[in-house]
């Protein structure tokens, strides 16, 4: 500010005062206003944003990352400008920025080239869904159920989640945070609780269509089922070369997105009991067909029955969508070709 | 006088212990070889003694019947759905009974019902299936039980009455019952609250059974134990026997002998009809790599007289060329019928084949305890 501001230092029963005297009056009136009007320039430019970028002022989850294996929840503190409802859900990873489509291409199992489609995926559609009014502060807690799970725990699994704020009166508003659930439970569990979580979606989609998606209507083939589990739980794995001799059938993309990816470690081609055996990091099979030994399917194996033998998961035409259910007799007589069963490790630290 | 008597009451009890102890200890093993004979051929279409298919899809598997069952008198019942019907069979391929399954149907395209397993009894016919997903019912997930007699049909749904399970096995019982058994991953058993089992009669009754005494759902029937160590930290199984209890006393009626001498097996398949029991397994050369076949060895042990026999199966590129791949809901295309026989369904290109295991023997083994005497029928294999 300019303006000569003169002080004369004097004193008045011991106690120290400044006496303050104006030389140029008209030039200090003429820069109070400008700054003045400054001030109000900037507020109202700054009330202009606030509208959009602080609708909602999001307090951080916490904790974040969360394990609801272990019971834990994660809160999350949000308020609006305006009086209205307001639905908090969660989203997964993939499509939380944005509404458009997101996409990777992948080889698939008749050796061309398929494009997948991922769009607005819930994983759960109604956190909470609240009355709010202006400028006071609600908590929401995510016990990291989801919707979309057959389990009895009905937990999601390892990976980035978004809380998705929607103010229904303004939803392009709408606000995404991330939360990060842990490993609750390392071994193949819970991958095979991931893909149960899975089942009903249908669909069966044919080899060149481009969806994978949860969503009923949409749904997905074998190939982007599995590699779909994968993905939910944090994992680079995609279906890259699938050549007849079944090598390198499921492959990993250290840069795609970065973050942990899976090794892949080992197979067994024949059809001897130990290619039943593992339950633990193994249970990927893939189908060689008999005629011309193309691989043909792909799975996953969840549990073993002396009555029955393997469970498996899989989107099939037959069934038109996602189910578990018992591998047929037929498939151990070897009227298909010994399976590939192949043995992943998680590696990478991941965020 | 006395000394007479005391002798005589020896000998009784001594003679009777030697009964109880042979009838418990005696078995006749008969070895064969499972080349199992052509029971049934019918022709793939949709005339009265055909059957229908569909394929191929994905230019390889076929859509037809999935599953299929046999009566006392040897008939043969075949869920054939893509003509909307289910078929009594004679051996000589003449159809006896139709019935129409349309109430079952969803819509008009039959390829939305998918048959897992039937089961035939004197008053009726138990049939489980399920829908395609994108079928537009309430509960497209569900197993459901339908109690067929004739044009009569009532219907269950099985998963909602066991608790949802993953899967919902059926079994036959005596006095034309079945019961629904629960089938659970093994980490979810210490939480499952739902049923033991659900015993169904033919009036389409149920009963909750909160407890399993001897093996026996319903106290009559007897119930069939596999016992085995575990082979490591795998699915296989080591030193494993049949063991079936007295379904009252709980005491053992029948205890095998370790199948393939203890050595680890791959068991894949097991039924019981209360008389029979049937086991397929693999053992560790199974798969040939070289000559690309898969050996399946198949048990039957009778319960009274006590009998085994046992095959193998051996599949190679020749097999593989006769068949027809089915799709993977797939299931029960091997049935311990209600005669006693067990019985395979394949799709060939001729047909719908239906073919018997009778104990083709090439020797007979009469054994109690270590006495053993071996019979040969004098054929080759």
């Amino acid at each position: 500010m300019g303006g000569e501001k003169v002080g004369e230092k004097y004193e008045k029963k011991n106690k120290k005062f400044y006496r303050m005297e104006v030389k140029n009056m008209k030039k200090v009136v003429l820069e109070v206003f400008g700054g003045i009007s400054l001030v109000l320039l900037l507020s109202l430019f700054s009330l202009l944003f606030a509208q959009k970028a602080n609708a909602m002022i999001v307090g951080a989850p916490y904790p974040n990352p969360f394990n609801p294996g272990a019971g834990q929840q994660t809160t999350i503190s949000f308020s609006v400008d305006t009086s209205q409802y307001v639905t908090v859900q969660i989203v997964n990873q993939f499509t939380a920025q944005s509404g458009t489509y997101n996409s990777y291409t992948y080889q698939n199992v008749w050796n061309s080239a398929d494009t997948v489609y991922y769009y607005n995926e819930i994983v759960k559609a109604q956190v909470a869904r609240i009355y709010a009014y202006a400028n006071a502060t609600y908590y929401v807690s995510w016990d990291g159920t989801t919707d979309k799970g057959t389990s009895p725990s009905n937990l999601c699994q390892r990976g980035k989640y978004y809380f998705k704020i929607i103010p229904e009166s303004y939803p392009q508003y709408t606000v995404f945070t991330p939360v990060n659930i842990t490993q609750w439970n390392a071994d193949w569990l819970a991958y095979i609780r991931q893909a149960r979580t899975w089942i009903g979606t249908y669909p069966y989609v044919a080899s060149g269509a481009n969806t994978v998606s949860r969503d009923n209507g949409r749904g997905t083939n074998c190939t982007g089922f599995v590699s779909s589990v994968f993905r939910e739980m944090g994992y680079n794995l995609y279906y890259g070369n699938f050549p007849a001799d079944g090598v390198n059938v499921l492959t990993t993309n250290t840069s795609w997105g970065g973050g942990p990816y899976l090794q892949y470690v080992g197979q067994e081609t024949n059809y001897t009991p130990s290619s039943y055996t593992l339950t633990k990091q193994s249970n990927i099979l893939v189908w060689r067909r008999t005629s011309d030994g193309v691989n043909d399917h792909v799975t996953i194996a969840t549990y073993k029955t002396s009555a029955n033998g393997w469970f498996i998961i899989h989107s099939s035409a037959a069934n038109n969508g996602v189910y578990e259910e018992v591998i047929p007799s037929f498939y151990y007589q070897g009227y298909f070709y010994p399976p590939f069963v192949y043995y992943w490790i998680a590696i990478g630290s991941g965020n | 006088m006395n000394k007479k008597i005391t002798i005589i009451l020896i000998v009784v009890v001594l003679l009777l212990t030697f009964l109880f102890d042979f009838s418990t200890h005696f078995t006749k093993v008969s070895v064969g070889k499972a080349e199992s004979t052509n029971y049934l051929l019918l022709k793939w279409g949709n005339g009265e003694n055909e059957v229908g298919l569909k394929g191929p899809y994905e230019g390889y598997w076929y859509f037809g019947p999935s599953t299929f069952d046999v009566d006392k008198q040897g008939n043969v019942y075949i869920v054939d759905q893509l003509n909307r019907r289910i078929i009594e069979v004679n051996q000589n391929g003449e159809v006896l009974k139709s019935v129409n399954i349309d109430k079952l149907l969803f819509g008009e395209d039959p390829e939305n019902l998918l048959p897992v397993q039937l089961i035939v009894t004197d008053k009726c016919m138990f049939l489980k299936y399920r829908y395609r997903l994108s079928v537009p019912i309430s509960d497209p997930t569900a197993y459901y039980v339908s109690i067929i007699k004739d044009n009569d049909i009532k219907t269950l749904n099985a998963s909602e009455l066991l608790g949802r399970p993953t899967d919902v096995l059926m079994e036959r019982l005596a006095n034309d019952r079945i019961v629904l058994v629960p089938s659970i991953p093994p980490e979810d058993e210490p939480l499952w609250k739902g049923p033991k089992a659900v015993i169904v009669d033919d009036q389409g009754k149920t009963k909750v059974i909160n407890e399993i005494k001897n093996g026996s759902y319903d106290g009559v029937t007897p119930g069939i134990n596999l016992q085995h160590k575990r082979y490591k930290d795998t699915s296989l199984y080591e030193d494993t026997r049949i063991e079936v209890k007295d379904p009252v006393t709980g005491r053992d009626i029948f205890v095998s002998e370790p199948l393939e001498n203890g050595a680890p097996i791959d068991v894949f398949h097991m039924r019981f009809n209360g008389k029979k029991a049937v086991i397929m397994y693999h053992t560790a050369d199974s798969w040939n790599e070289e000559a690309k076949t898969v050996t399946t060895h198949i048990a039957i042990f009778g319960l009274n007289p006590k009998t085994e026999e046992h095959y193998v199966m051996v599949v190679g590129n020749q097999e593989r060329k006769e068949v027809l791949p089915p799709p993977f809901y797939y299931k029960e295309d091997y049935v311990l019928g209600d005669d006693d026989y067990y019985y395979m369904m394949l799709y060939t290109k001729d047909g719908l084949l239906i073919s018997k295991f009778e104990p083709e023997v090439n020797s007979t083994t009469y054994q109690y305890r270590f006495f053993k005497f071996v019979q040969n029928s004098g054929k080759t294999n």
